[in-house]
């Protein structure tokens, strides 16, 4: 755990023609279809409990600072 | 798998804080979409969303506003997964797409069908090809931070996607250069350094 969060991930920089984004390299039948794919499973809905998580965490936070 | 919050500390609740909260909602329906394609069980993945939405807050205050938070999550998310479920093989549990058959899919009957192909095919990648695969190729990672998220070289990433590719296109039957090649209109992005998006 302690070595997963010791990353630091900057904002990426622009594309450029020598180092063009992945998501134009994969731009073929196969990366379309990857996309169309991740799209419909982000598009899912979400089970309430991910937000319910959220909320309670917030409160206990909001909680322990009273 | 962890299933309350109870080891998770209580932190000031401020400005900062209901701002990661906001950033962690909006990243919610990316890394399900992550976790789904690593695991291939809706079950799974809800719980690895959750587990990694627990660890991501008890450690707030590791992460950088203005760097790359999906990243940061989808390393938690994969790191949680393989040391859990590594044992389990490389290849997801759904070979078979099933669970891709209860997943919303576009209207297009045809889409409908080449996405049920394409899921099973894309379950039977090895699970460190899959995800790099997933990560620059569709949840909008660069090489370099999918290389950081793996840790490991950005060659290898390079190269885990290539033969993931290859093997997609062996798996679906796809043979033409076509197919595997950078459309026309990818290319005109490329030289202009402008963004794309499938149709």
């Amino acid at each position: 755990m302690r070595s997963e969060l010791n990353h630091r991930f900057p904002i990426e920089p622009p594309a450029t023609r020598d180092d063009p984004r992945p998501d134009l390299v994969c731009d073929s039948a196969i990366g379309r279809t990857l996309r169309k794919h991740y799209r419909a499973l982000s598009e899912e809905p979400l089970p309430e409990r991910f937000l319910s998580l959220l909320s309670t965490l917030v409160e206990k936070d909001a909680r322990h600072e009273k | 798998m962890r299933s309350d919050n109870a080891a998770v500390e209580a932190r000031p609740v401020d400005g900062r804080t209901r701002a990661f909260r906001e950033e962690l909602v909006a990243e919610m329906p990316n890394l399900r979409a992550f976790a789904i394609s690593l695991s291939g069980q809706l079950q799974l993945a809800d719980d690895l969303v959750q587990e990694t939405l627990l660890k991501a807050w008890s450690n707030a205050d590791s992460y950088q506003p203005g760097s790359n938070l999906r990243a940061w999550l989808f390393t938690i998310l994969r790191n949680t997964y393989f040391s859990l479920y590594r044992h389990r093989g490389r290849e997801v549990q759904d070979s078979d797409g099933v669970y891709s058959q209860r997943l919303a899919t576009p209207a297009a009957q045809e889409s409908a069908l080449d996405l049920a192909d394409f899921r099973t095919a894309l379950a039977k990648l090895p699970a460190e090809q899959r995800e790099v695969l997933i990560m620059v190729g569709a949840s909008g990672l660069s090489y370099e931070e999918a290389a950081a998220v793996c840790n490991i070289a950005i060659g290898t990433v390079k190269s885990r996607v290539s033969r993931a590719r290859a093997k997609l296109a062996e798996l679906l039957g796809i043979s033409g250069p076509e197919d595997l090649a950078p459309t026309p209109t990818a290319d005109a992005a490329v030289k202009t350094g402008g963004a794309t998006e499938g149709p």
